[in-house]
């Protein structure tokens, strides 16, 4: 643990962080709330929270960490708050150029349906484990849960997944 | 992680897929605009330490905990001290708990038993140290957790005279202890508590009989002669080991100093924690004013709880009740659950 906010100040994390991640950290907010402008919304923001927070930030090690959980925690919340009606909105189209992206489309829309219809839990696991490629200890940090909890809800979730979604799992194409 | 399955990489493929023709605006000067000259820019603004906002309501309403947990790693220096183990076949170096007690009738000994209590993740178990008579450790031990506990914030979820007897069959973890229960109403799960506090309940005595006995083994549960296939609405066919402590213990337990310790000079502390980034912080209040505030640091955190101890300097201060107060720490800002919180009353002189 280095000092507290020894080598960085709060606009240069921002700055860096912007740099590496955003773009990540929107996709990932998308998986779970299925549109890319609010997600936009939610990585906005939870930048701005981050920025807000840096004095209290005992580990800057942990900026990206400590991101990913805001990210996290605000998507679960604006799914809550979006209410029922408009989660039948369509992810909003972004520049089909080709057959194959109609038919990347279609796919995509069944996988977040899918996604969708899983557990906040099991969804947020399924999404940091399997976009992001974090370990079980990290989504356990990120999510507040035991590894035990991770655990479960990652083969829950996988299964849930392979039943909604079995033929594009079983033919990746 | 553990070996791929196909599936995990198909997964994993077509979850790239979906987004990855997403391409987000770019909103870095949207982002700028809103953070320049905002506290955080630069320096580091004076501000009151940021976990004290979520804490004061913890406090107010006294939805607080106290306990203690036995750990995977560690041994509470209050446990009680091993019982005397057969020579030459414990496979188990800690302990084995023998079933013919070799103290004396009527000598009494510290036992860990454990409550449940409310937290932001729900119930969890928090531990007491009570005496409990050394002759039938077990069943003494099971008894006590069918009782009141000392702090009123912690409920029993048992009645009294829920169980006949407790023993221990085997060798260290290789053994398994038995519960035999005094009811078979016990089986079902009463009118008005949830599945999880059920589940925390069952947990209650599982922990209970580990700590009397000094070994993870697992617990049988019996109505008569015969195995139980439910206590309280959960599933006990098999023997049962204990529930991850995460997802079953407080996440901050105080250890010392107990209930209505009185003190001077210096206030010794300690307990266990899995706290963000090890940090535990404390407060020192005179009714609801804080008078000191700082932080202990655990030896870790996140995959268990680990002991932190510290002291607390009570000088100048005036005569009187104050309430030590400490707590996980909590990076979400109050977007989380919250803290968990324990507090002992100390008595400053």
């Amino acid at each position: 643990m280095r000092p507290r906010g020894a080598t960085w100040d709060a606009d240069t994390a921002v700055e860096q962080l912007y740099a590496a991640h955003w773009r990540q950290l929107v996709r990932l907010s998308a998986l779970l709330v299925r549109d890319l402008g609010t997600a936009e919304e939610i990585v906005q923001d939870s930048f701005v929270a981050l920025h807000d927070r840096w004095a209290k930030l005992r580990d800057p090690d942990k900026a990206l960490a400590y991101l990913r959980q805001i990210v996290v925690n605000r998507s679960r919340s604006a799914l809550r708050h979006r209410g029922v009606e408009a989660r039948h909105a369509p992810m909003p189209e972004v520049s089909p150029g080709s057959d194959d992206a109609a038919l990347a489309h279609g796919r995509r829309d069944v996988v977040l349906e899918a996604l969708r219809n899983l557990p906040d839990r099991q969804r947020e696991v399924v999404a940091l484990r399997y976009y992001l490629d974090l370990s079980e200890a990290d989504i356990a940090g990120t999510l507040g849960i035991s590894r035990g909890a991770v655990k479960s809800h990652s083969s829950r979730g996988l299964a849930a997944l392979k039943l909604s979604l079995g033929p594009l799992l079983e033919d990746p194409s | 992680m553990t070996s791929q399955l196909p599936d995990e990489e198909r997964l994993r493929r077509l979850l790239d897929e979906t987004v990855a023709d997403l391409e987000p605006a770019d909103r870095l000067d949207a982002i700028r605009a809103r953070t320049s000259g905002r506290a955080g820019s630069g320096h580091h603004a004076a501000r009151a330490p940021w976990f004290w906002g979520t804490l004061g309501a913890a406090v107010a309403t006294a939805a607080v905990i106290g306990g203690f947990a036995l750990l995977n790693d560690e041994k509470p220096t209050a446990d009680p001290a091993p019982i005397s183990t057969p020579s030459g076949t414990a496979t188990d170096p800690q302990v084995t708990p023998s079933p013919e007690p070799t103290e004396p009738v009527g000598e009494s000994v510290a036992a860990g038993i454990y409550y449940v209590g409310d937290t932001p993740m729900g119930p969890r178990l928090f531990r007491e140290f009570h005496q409990v008579a050394a002759a039938d450790r077990l069943l003494a031990s099971l008894e006590q957790a069918t009782q009141a506990p000392s702090d009123p914030d912690y409920r029993s979820a048992w009645p009294a005279g829920s169980f006949t007897s407790a023993g221990f069959d085997g060798i260290g973890t290789d053994g398994v202890y038995s519960i035999t229960l005094a009811d078979g109403s016990l089986r079902e799960r009463p009118a008005g508590m949830t599945a999880d506090e059920a589940r925390i309940a069952v947990e209650a005595l599982i922990y209970t009989v580990q700590a009397a006995g000094q070994t993870r083994a697992q617990v049988q549960f019996y109505l008569e002669a015969n195995p139980i296939d439910q206590v309280y609405g959960v599933p006990t066919s098999e023997p049962l080991a204990q529930g991850d402590p995460l997802d079953v213990l407080s996440l901050v337990n105080l250890t010392n100093p107990a209930e209505g310790t009185t003190a001077s000079g210096r206030l010794q502390v300690d307990g266990v924690a899995s706290s963000y980034e090890a940090t535990v912080p404390w407060r020192l209040l005179s009714g609801s004013t804080e008078v000191r505030q700082g932080f202990f640091t655990a030896e870790g955190y996140l995959d268990r709880l680990y002991p932190f101890a510290g002291g607390v300097d009570l000088t100048g201060l005036p005569p009187g009740t104050y309430t030590l107060s400490v707590q996980t720490d909590d990076p979400s800002d109050g977007e989380g659950p919250g803290p968990f919180v324990d507090t002992r009353t100390v008595i400053v002189e």
